[in-house]
């Protein structure tokens, strides 16, 4: 970039979007009234050393190379999906124990181009090696058309069809990283199903932006499973990295000075699911999500606190608002912080996204054979630039 | 053995690692979660480019977890945290990563032999690594044998040094051993303190008799290209190779009692064991009984040139003392002790003849035990010089000489055997050696000074059994004699640059003897205060742990292989424990010297 450091419009300039940025902040802070009624719920739940009841739990996570190929309007993306499955065994020494010796995989090419016929086609080979499923069986096995209509404009069944289905060109590369990766994601949480587990946890959050407006295979695919998981008592739990609550940090510096609790706490927050009002600062944000529970916490001191949501069905069955359920439900997640090598965050997660992501090495190592039989095919050069701009930057 | 037959001995699937990287300077290896040391050694078939199994040794390794990078969280975690586990995965994720050098490779000839060679190539991507001395018993045993084979041209055969050494494990399957011939080329070995040399001696010299046993009993023409009778001369300061330790079964004496009369007679008689006590003690002692000697020296076989290797000379008095032994002959020391040298203006300086007189002191009256004050010649030396021709091992008992004694004894010796085959093989027949009454022989040429020795060697050499006589009575060849190693215990005392810089027999010796079928074992505790012409002549090198840095690096600078690889071990190697390094060998070879039982 060619500017001048020292100009002082420049300086201007920067400073204004400092005092946006602050604003922005402090304008969506809860007034003091708003947040001591809200942390008034508050809550901690014990170290858990031991359970009650020994549980499976199972775990998804993500990754890819989007796109690992591209020349002119086509795309080749590579997804990977990978889940893990632990039972617990409290009064063993290693607390946790795999369910399947190697964790399940799933590694798929997906070819994309701006010709949307072929994208379609391309997505729905993908769903049905991904689930076994077609959109009507993700239709008639999900409450998706039912809750579409609660929010908005009903989808009848006979509309879930590919050409509905809200996709961007395949050109707009992020849109469609987003959506290959967490299809890929959800798509492995269904097939852990089968396990039956207690809890599945999913590295993301519930929000249906979309849910009522216009068909979108996330959601789709998010309330299948759900709908799936809420019949066999398993709960779908999506922890938040980001919490995205406005000045969460003040509800965790509460716990700790009104409370004295410096980790092992949660904060349910009110849910428009469940019939309540939600507080201001919130409003408008999907926090919690359409058709969810949200919960703020935090597992260990050394950790930042985080977000779970649940779908408020399961949190009815399961939950119902009883305190000791409440805590059970913390505690049972707090045990499987405890392994050494994701201390402060659930192993199988930490398993999960190890299965699944690409090391560095892993990634050249695909370029390098890739290349090698994109040369024997006669491909471009270009085509395996992982970015068009170093192509042209740094020409053919 | 083919490829084949070696991949299913090593059991295809009793993999210990694969390979991960592979370089000229440096191979990793990811392996199992396994017990192994540094050291340890892995065989790598590949079949890239023809069917070979390549050598690597480990010399670092690292436990490493197969999907995380840093187990520094875990280890805190582990401390600080509380009730802290590892889910059962964690077994399965724990690997080690293992790096070392590639030592060479393996090839079938076109005889059907396998034959090592330099490290040229590399193993394939992701091969399979076996680790010799994994499994049972029986697939320990099927590792070592494939490794034998594979190393036969490396190992040797002959004279046993002790068993390949592999991490901490001496593979009993596999001996190391240094052929007879190369005896008579020069042998460094370098320890400090405590590192078991002495151990070493006693098994070298039980591996000698018992090469010597073997060829006694093996027709000539039946023996290896590299095959060769070898002698001994032991120095032995602590006065233990006769009998080992206390409450030990016993030493050489063991050796030789386990002896046939005949092997006896051919490989030991008239005697094994030299010493400075008096001949009675010696006889009564019932573990020698008539197989040991009262070890003495006469003035008369001293030449200048061995005051001059073992002390300190100037030029001046080196010259000084030449012009003496010119003009007296081998009466020299009496004529410089007994004051019958008259200094001169010209090569005799009063000051000269005067040190000289200072150096001959420990040599005046009746100080010396090994050389006593006698008119009449009394000598061990031709004893000496003739078992060694013969094929003999002996153990000097040096204990109740003073040092600069053991010194010259050393040096008198070995110059005397120098110039005796030097003669040989300057002389065509047996007259020409020992000339006649007319024409002196090349023994008067080469020995010019000795006149009581060579009267003495004259007449036995030409006696029956002669070491210098052929079954037809011709001279024989200095190949068809044993080859003769003369141990300089304490070399840098006599082997240092000072010392070598006015003349010393060591030099010429050491630059000539192996074509004469004579070598000496250098043993030092110093690599770095040996002369650097000595330490050019050495291509047998066995170096034991080392006590610092800058002898380390000596060492390894010395050495006739790259043994750089091994220089952090040098440092930590355990008693008995060695690399055997030599010019006539591709590759060094990590031993254990067993406990001498």
């Amino acid at each position: 970039m060619d500017f001048d450091f020292l100009d002082r419009k420049l300086l201007d300039v920067t400073r204004d979007a400092v005092v946006s940025f602050k604003n922005a902040i402090e304008g969506a802070r809860p007034d003091d009234k708003e947040l001591k009624a809200l942390c008034a719920g508050i809550k901690s739940y014990p170290h858990t050393k031991a359970l009650p009841s020994e549980f499976s739990v199972a775990a998804v996570d993500g990754s890819g190379e989007y796109p690992v190929l591209q020349q002119d309007d086509i795309f080749l993306h590579f997804v990977i999906a990978a889940g893990a499955i632990y039972t617990t065994a409290s009064h063993r020494q290693h607390k946790l124990s795999s369910v399947e010796p190697v964790n399940p995989i799933f590694k798929q090419f997906v070819l994309l181009s701006d010709d949307m016929a072929r994208t379609q086609s391309s997505y729905q080979e993908y769903l049905t090696a991904l689930t076994g499923l077609s959109l009507k069986d993700l239709a008639t096995g999900s409450d998706y058309c039912e809750m579409s209509g609660r929010y908005g404009k009903p989808i009848r069944h006979a509309d879930v069809r590919w050409k509905k289905v809200t996709m961007s060109k395949a050109s707009q590369i992020a849109t469609h990283a987003y959506l290959l990766r967490t299809v890929a994601e959800l798509g492995m949480a269904i097939r852990m199903l089968m396990h039956k587990p207690r809890y599945l946890l999913l590295d993301t959050s519930l929000v249906y932006f979309m849910l009522g407006e216009t068909l979108f295979l996330p959601e789709l695919l998010k309330r299948y499973l759900i709908t799936q998981a809420n019949a066999q008592s398993t709960g779908v739990v999506a922890l938040c990295k980001s919490h995205n609550i406005p000045n969460g940090d003040l509800i965790g510096r509460m716990a700790k000075d009104n409370f004295g609790y410096k980790d092992h706490w949660y904060l349910r927050l009110p849910s428009d699911a469940l019939g309540e009002p939600i507080p201001a600062f919130l409003d408008g944000r999907e926090i919690p999500p359409k058709l969810s529970v949200s919960y703020l916490f935090k597992f260990h001191a050394t950790t930042f606190p985080l977000r779970i949501d649940v779908d408020a069905d399961w949190w009815k069955s399961a939950i119902g608002g009883d305190e000791a359920r409440e805590k059970q439900f913390f505690a049972d997640l707090d045990f499987t912080c405890h392994e050494v090598r994701s201390f402060g965050y659930p192993y199988p997660m930490h398993a999960a996204h190890r299965s699944a992501s690409l090391t560095k090495q892993e990634r050249k190592a695909l370029k390098d054979i890739l290349v090698q039989h994109a040369q024997r095919e006669g491909l471009m050069r270009g085509a395996v630039a992982s970015d068009p701009e170093q192509l042209h930057m740094g020409g053919m | 053995m083919n490829y084949t037959e070696m991949l299913n001995a090593l059991g295809h699937e009793e993999f210990f690692g694969v390979l991960a990287g592979a370089s000229t300077s440096e191979i990793v290896v990811y392996a199992r979660n396994q017990d192994t040391s540094i050291g340890d050694l892995f065989l790598v078939p590949s079949d890239r480019g023809g069917e070979r199994v390549y050598l690597f040794r480990m010399t670092q390794y690292a436990n490493v977890l197969r999907r995380e990078e840093d187990m520094d969280p875990m280890a805190k975690n582990l401390l600080s945290m509380d009730d802290p586990f590892y889910a059962d995965d964690f077994q399965s994720d724990q690997l080690l990563r293992l790096s070392g050098s590639l030592l060479g490779y393996s090839e079938l000839n076109d005889a059907g032999r396998w034959v090592f060679r330099a490290p040229r190539k590399l193993p394939a991507h992701l091969s399979k690594v076996y680790k010799v001395g994994f499994g049972d018993t029986a697939s320990i045993a099927r590792q070592e044998e494939c490794l034998k084979e594979l190393l036969a041209t490396q190992l040797g055969e002959g004279v046993f040094i002790g068993h390949l050494l592999a991490g901490e494990r001496a593979l009993k399957g596999v001996p190391v051993s240094i052929p007879g011939e190369f005896f008579a080329h020069h042998i460094g070995v370098f320890g400090r303190t405590g590192t078991g040399k002495s151990n070493n001696l006693m098994v070298l010299i039980e591996s000698l008799y018992a090469n010597n046993r073997r060829l006694n009993a093996t027709p000539r023409n039946e023996w290896g290209s590299k095959d060769r009778l070898v002698s001994l001369f032991a120095v032995d300061p602590h006065d233990e190779f006769a009998k080992w330790k206390p409450n030990s079964r016993g030493g050489i004496n063991r050796i030789i009692g386990a002896m046939t009369a005949a092997e006896k007679k051919e490989l030991v008689e008239p005697f094994f064991y030299l010493s400075c006590r008096n001949e009675a003690t010696i006889q009564s002692d019932p573990a020698i009984g008539n197989l040991g000697r009262r070890v003495r020296l006469h003035r008369r076989d001293i030449a200048p040139e061995d005051i001059i290797s073992i002390m300190e000379f100037s030029d001046i008095m080196s010259s000084a003392a030449e012009t003496i032994g010119d003009e007296f002959g081998e009466g020299w020391i009496s004529a410089v002790l007994n004051g019958d040298v008259q200094p001169d203006d010209n090569l005799i300086h009063k000051a000269s003849l005067a040190g000289l007189n200072r150096r001959l002191g420990f040599l005046a009256g009746n100080r010396s035990s090994l050389v006593p004050n006698k008119a009449t010649y009394e000598s061990s030396l031709a004893d000496i010089v003739l078992a060694l021709e013969r094929g003999r091992v002996l153990d000097v008992d040096t204990s109740l000489m003073t040092e600069i004694e053991q010194f010259l004894l050393t040096t008198v010796v070995a110059r005397t055997l120098f110039a005796l085959r030097k003669a040989l093989k300057s002389a065509r027949d047996m007259t020409a050696f020992i000339g006649n009454g007319e024409q002196p022989g090349e023994i008067d040429r080469h020995l010019p000074m000795q006149e009581s020795l060579k009267a003495i060697l004259k007449e036995r050499l030409l006696a029956e059994r002669s070491p210098y006589l052929g079954q037809q009575g011709h001279l024989i060849s200095i190949n068809d004699l044993p080859a003769i190693n003369i141990i300089v215990e304490e070399a840098p005392s006599i082997l240092n640059p000072a010392r070598l810089k006015f003349g010393s027999v060591f030099r010429d010796i050491s630059r000539q003897g192996r074509k004469f079928g004579l070598g000496l074992t250098v043993v030092s505790q110093q690599v770095t205060e040996i002369d650097d012409g000595i330490l050019s002549q050495i291509n047998t090198e066995i170096t034991l742990a080392l006590g610092n840095e800058d002898e380390r690096q000596a060492a390894v600078h010395t050495a006739s292989n790259d043994i750089f690889p091994f220089k952090r071990e040098l440092q930590v190697m355990g008693t008995g424990q060695a690399i055997l390094s030599a010019s006539y060998k591709s590759v060094p070879l990590p031993v254990q010297v067993p406990e001498f039982k």
